[in-house]
């Protein structure tokens, strides 16, 4: 059951929307171009639509919303309860809140341009939303603050390239959430898996929209607050990882968005089509990497040979 | 002289009394015990206990799996409910199906979240005898970290000796509703069914 859900949330939903919003699209287009028929050509040459800023509220539709609803759906409670529900012993009970917290500071920091202001929010989102987060074996301490460094990190690099305008960063995003459901899936997290697999339908549904609505800018409030809610995810799913893949692998993982960076290179920057397929590629190449190493570090370790002489011995009759 | 004399011969009278009387005093205290319940405490041997549990999967079957690692201690005397005890513990992460990807997945916390929940316990508060060998065991069952009493019927399955001490055995059937434990995966759609039959078989060794 667990695989065909996440495959519906990755791939069904967004082809539905995608095919939705193309034809909107041709239908409008067909409505512009025949109201058009008297005005001259010269005057109906479509000139490339300028970009336009995401509302520093999009986290609320981007993050929070498909989290909320996939928790809210597979525990059959409401909205509100999402945040209530789970005891405090069960650590990926604080997702929603960790959530909400990061989206609200995405909200409050903006989507501010200079430098500073990029950088404080990119080191402060993840911070607020890592401060609810301690899942098995990973709780507090030094493996909490490696993960927030490397959510801090990859969201610093996906801010610099996040003031790029259409739906390629948002494209990634779709990708890089599809295989980072896909390791949760494999790892025996089905629950977390779907949460990831709405994330990134809904990542699919803005770009779609990003790309048949205008050319909005991402921003880097929906930046750091997709870095943030993937590192937690891939947080969350190391410190429930019942397939005992290396903790290096998810660390690669959670790092897969900065890859998203290398659209931003001199070399790369300059040409218009590279740093599209750069911007695309290159998180989801890191994460698919990160998937692959995981596979195979656990397909090459064999488990110990049974030493037990006597398979019916008995620890308290002799 | 005399005064010495005679205290020895009431010193010899007194312990001629004494190992006169202390056949009928042990007697007597051997009498007492038997009056009292002569309660029996085994320590549950992991290798020949384990739990099962079986579910109905997709409205078709139903599918068995094991808990490998039970263990804990169990109080009775034949054939009496009065002081019958049961404490048990069951380790989550020793869930079997013989297919390792389910094994993870209901080691997950979709299932019984072995990370959060290591264990689930299992403390009877009170036991009725309903047959020669059979009885209503009445317990506290905690698992996923909520707590709910429960009726397991209990079967008492013997008693022998090994060789070098003496075993008893319980085997205990109980159906749990698993949402009323927070554990819902599946449930809703129908996937997995919601009330899970548990077969408990005990064999525990005599302390001695």
């Amino acid at each position: 059951m667990g695989p065909e859900l996440v495959w519906k949330a990755v791939l069904e939903w967004p082809v539905i929307v995608l095919c939705t919003a193309i034809a909107i699209h041709w239908l409008l287009r067909w409505k512009r171009t025949s109201s058009a028929a008297g005005v001259p050509s010269s005057d109906r040459t479509s000139a490339p639509r300028p970009p336009s800023r995401a509302s520093r509220f999009v986290p609320i539709v981007a993050v929070l919303l498909p989290v909320m609803v996939s928790i809210a759906v597979q525990e059959a409670i409401t909205f509100r309860e999402v945040l209530t529900h789970f005891p405090a012993t069960v650590s990926y009970g604080a997702l929603p809140l960790a959530m909400l917290a990061a989206v609200a500071a995405a909200i409050v920091l903006g989507n501010g341009s200079g430098t500073l202001s990029r950088v404080v929010g990119a080191i402060a989102v993840p911070s607020v939303a890592f401060v609810f987060l301690s899942p098995p074996g990973l709780g507090g301490g030094v493996p909490q603050l490696v993960a927030l460094a490397i959510a801090a990190l990859a969201s610093v690099a996906a801010c610099s390239v996040s003031g790029r305008p259409g739906p390629a960063p948002l494209l990634g995003w779709w990708l890089v959430l599809a295989v980072a459901s896909a390791m949760v899936l494999l790892s025996g997290f089905a629950k977390l898996a779907i949460v990831i697999g709405a994330l990134s339908a809904m990542a699919a549904t803005l770009a779609v929209c990003a790309g048949t609505i205008g050319r909005p800018v991402m921003g880097n409030g929906l930046a750091t607050s997709l870095v943030t809610a993937f590192a937690a995810c891939a947080f969350l799913g190391c410190g429930y990882d019942e397939s005992n893949y290396p903790r290096w692998t998810w660390a690669l993982l959670a790092a897969a968005p900065a890859a998203a960076a290398l659209g931003g290179l001199p070399g790369i920057r300059s040409r218009p089509r590279l740093c599209i397929a750069a911007s695309i590629l290159a998180p989801a190449g890191a994460a698919a990497l990160a998937l692959a190493a995981a596979m195979m570090s656990t397909a090459m370790i064999a488990g110990p040979a049974d030493s037990t002489t006597d398979p019916y011995a008995s620890a308290v009759v002799p | 002289m005399i005064n010495t004399i005679a205290r020895r011969i009431s010193s010899i009278a007194l312990l001629s009394a004494a190992a006169v009387m202390a056949p009928q005093m042990l007697g007597a205290a051997a009498d007492q015990a038997a009056a009292t319940p002569a309660l029996t405490v085994c320590t549950v041997d992991d290798t020949h206990s384990l739990a099962l549990f079986r579910i109905h999967h997709m409205g078709a079957g139903q599918f068995w799996g094991r808990f490998n690692d039970v263990s804990g201690n169990f109080t009775f005397e034949s054939g009496k409910a009065e002081g019958m005890k049961f404490d048990i513990t069951i380790k989550t992460e020793s869930v079997d199906t013989s297919v390792e990807a389910l094994n993870k997945h209901l080691r997950s916390p979709d299932f019984f979240g072995a990370k959060d929940f290591p264990t689930m316990t299992f403390k009877s508060t009170g036991a009725k005898k309903t047959g020669e060998k059979t009885f209503d065991v009445t317990g506290d069952l905690t698992m996923h970290g909520v707590t709910k009493s429960i009726v397991a019927a209990v079967e008492f399955t013997g008693m022998a000796n090994m060789g070098k001490g003496t075993s008893a055995g319980f085997e205990a059937t109980l159906t749990v509703k698993r949402s009323d434990f927070g554990m819902k995966y599946g449930v809703d759609k129908g996937a997995i069914g919601d009330d899970v039959k548990v077969v408990v078989a005990l064999e525990g060794g005599v302390a001695k």
